[in-house]
């Protein structure tokens, strides 16, 4: 083990779920904006672009 | 002419929400399978080939991390910043997006700079934090990160609220210089920077680790940058046909819809 290997595994595992959750979360969020866009357009199935 | 310039050509079709969409989406796994490669590669060679500091011993580790989250922090800030400004001046929707997709990775990375920071403080200075003018600009671009995201989910409607965002960046940008010379015109705790133009004061066993994070740290930018674009131009052109185009291919018209 190293000298201070509780900071150091602090320090890793801080970044680790921060740089994961930063990843994951637009993730999560495109598919929920997917199914709600195909949701709309697969009842309605109107072309109204604008 | 000049529009026949491929490289014209490429710039004015990835502007296309549409096109951006397409090019982007076969980019991403490539960053995300780089940042990967390079993160591990980092990571491994920073905890266990590279050897302790002489002075710091082995809390030295976290400056593989520290460093290049920080870098990140003002990079991701003055790009911010250009792109702001390039909103403001030519009205470019996607530099928009772009702009305002980069301040939760920005806010990310300044996360992880004053928390590592903090954790290696403590077994180097005795202490988490200090009101260090170094940590007190970093953590007032954290303040900035935030509140460029507050006051762009504040105003509806997207395209005001970008331009709204986009002057706050821009005044915001006093702060990277204040961050920078921060360690040269104060009295600091924080020690000053060991890399620089003018050369460096790090062993190549320790510079390369943190080099190939903080390069590692660049792909993951771009891969998440281009993950939250993809996601507010999908958002913001929902009801355009490209968008159903993808999502519901059968109830889509034509394949249009873009714009600049």
């Amino acid at each position: 083990m190293f000298e201070h290997s509780v900071y150091i595994a602090a320090a890793y595992s801080v970044t680790t779920l921060v740089l994961a959750w930063c990843a994951l979360a637009p993730v999560l969020r495109a598919k929920k904006v997917r199914s709600q866009i195909a949701r709309v357009v697969t009842r309605t199935g109107v072309d109204n672009k604008q | 002419m000049s529009s026949k310039n491929p490289l014209i050509v490429f710039f004015h079709k990835l502007g296309s929400a549409p096109h951006f969409y397409r090019i982007s989406g076969k980019l991403i796994p490539w960053l995300w399978a780089i940042f990967v490669v390079l993160a591990a590669a980092g990571t491994y060679w920073g905890l266990f080939r590279a050897p302790p500091d002489y002075l710091q011993g082995e809390s030295a580790r976290i400056m593989y991390v520290h460093v290049p989250a920080a870098w990140l922090s003002m990079m991701i800030y003055a790009l911010m910043a250009i792109m702001g400004f390039i909103a403001l001046v030519w009205r470019i929707r996607l530099a928009e997006i772009l702009m305002i997709s980069s301040a939760p990775i920005g806010a990310a990375f300044t996360i992880i700079a004053l928390a590592t920071g903090s954790l290696w403080g403590r077994p180097t200075w005795g202490t988490y934090w200090v009101w260090d003018a170094r940590l007190t600009s970093e953590l007032v671009l954290l303040f900035l990160y935030l509140g460029a995201m507050g006051l762009h989910s504040a105003i509806d409607e997207p395209r005001k609220a970008a331009r709204a965002t986009s002057l706050l960046v821009l005044v915001g940008v006093i702060n990277l210089p204040i961050i920078h010379y921060s360690v040269e015109w104060w009295n600091t705790l924080h020690q000053p920077a060991s890399i620089g133009v003018k050369g460096n004061s790090i062993d190549p066993s320790m510079l390369w680790p943190l080099l190939i994070n903080a390069t590692a740290a660049k792909f993951y930018y771009g891969a998440n940058l281009l993950t939250r674009t993809r996601l507010r131009l999908m958002e913001q052109d929902s009801r355009k046909n490209w968008v159903r185009n993808i999502l519901v291919p059968n109830k889509g018209q034509s394949t249009d819809g873009g714009d600049h």
